[in-house]
């Protein structure tokens, strides 16, 4: 298929607006436009839904409500109540990756976290927080997080450092999933969307074949917006996970 | 499936001393039976199967990243251990394989079996 629509063209990277300082390219890109756009979003909802701080919460009011409440209870439950000072980060995070991924479910907008850069940076400020946080809440016996208990003392070394190597690949795998899920998502649903056309091409058995994949994108936009979601709360979730080990190391 | 219970339990020893089946009793004991199927997740709603077979590409997603990750960091230690205390190839050897390790490790866990 060379002349048929190209299901990478959607991630490509355009710098808008050249900005070279020194050595970096500190360009104003589509990717850059589109975290703006996210951000201002969702700060713009946030705000304006709970401007009015009716008791009875309107209709907008309480989507935000829900959205503080679900955070909350998330990071409650995992962290414990001393993991409620995280709680800023936890919440930015959710919100960002929610409407990043909500986004980019329309058409000719960016999926902003189709990109790994922005995944991964989004993983390491998770983990450098737990790492700076537990280190200055715990001092050295942060490093009990990486000795478990009741391990022979033969083995210890070689199970601590696997355990080092776990922690380690904490950020790598955060920011892979969320990744890897919405490229192979936007992926699956431009192949589909681009077999309604060449199709088309194959006579009367291909325009059956065009219908069908013609209900497939249907249904995959569907299951899209349930992966958005989906993917936002695992990253909260896992967030938070990794956060109780800040507060609580030691098994 | 083996936890099930015994066929017994559907009715068919009493049905089959009776001797003759009435249509209606047959109608009831397939039902109960799909009922039974369905509640043991043996059958499946086709509509539900697609659904399951595209939601569990993000099981796999799910898997692959939690042991790519360790064996991602396994090779990024140990070019790192290389660089600093040199005896290529043998850092990378090693941690490799420790990385290796630490992605069964990984997927073991996020599959919820406990080590």
């Amino acid at each position: 298929m060379t002349n048929g629509p190209d299901p990478i063209h959607q991630f490509e990277v355009l710098r808008l607006i050249d900005l070279p300082v020194g050595s970096w390219d500190l360009s104003f890109t589509n990717v850059s436009l589109f975290m703006v756009v996210t951000v201002i979003i969702s700060s713009m909802f946030l705000l304006l839904t709970s401007s009015s701080r009716g008791i009875v919460p309107t209709r907008m009011q309480s989507l935000s409500e829900i959205a503080y409440e679900f955070v909350a209870s998330t990071l409650r439950e995992s962290a414990g109540s001393q993991g409620i000072r995280f709680f800023p980060l936890v919440f930015s995070l959710f919100v960002f990756v929610l409407v990043a991924n909500f986004i980019g479910l329309f058409p000719y907008f960016y999926t902003v976290t189709s990109q790994i850069m922005i995944t991964f940076s989004l993983a390491m400020l998770v983990i450098l927080t737990v790492i700076l946080s537990g280190f200055y809440k715990h001092g050295f016996r942060f490093f009990r997080l990486f000795v478990p208990s009741g391990v022979p003392i033969l083995i210890l070394p070689l199970v601590t450092i696997i355990e080092v190597i776990s922690f380690l690949s904490r950020p790598i795998s955060l920011s892979l999933r969320l990744f890897a899920n919405m490229l192979a998502g936007h992926i699956t649903l431009k192949v589909f969307a681009g077999f309604i056309i060449s199709m088309v091409a194959l006579g009367p058995i291909g325009v059956g074949g065009s219908i069908l994949s013609l209900f497939m994108t249907v249904a995959i936009t569907a299951l899209e917006f349930l992966v958005a979601f989906l993917q936002a709360y695992v990253f909260t979730v896992l967030t938070c996970m990794y956060l109780n080990d800040a507060v609580h190391p030691g098994h | 499936m083996a936890c099930g219970k015994k066929p017994g339990t559907l009715g068919y020893k009493s049905i089959f001393r009776k001797g003759r089946l009435q249509s209606r009793q047959l109608d009831e004991q397939r039902s109960a039976l799909e009922e039974e199927l369905k509640r043991k997740g043996v059958l499946g709603h086709s509509e539900e199967e697609k659904q399951d077979m595209l939601l569990s590409t993000g099981q796999a997603i799910k898997l692959s990243s939690e042991f790519l990750a360790a064996v991602i960091m396994g090779i990024v230690l140990g070019l790192g251990f290389e660089q600093v205390v040199g005896g290529s190839p043998w850092g990378l050897i090693i941690f490799l394989f420790l990385g290796f390790t630490t992605g069964v490790l990984n997927v073991l866990r996020s599959v919820g079996l406990d080590c």
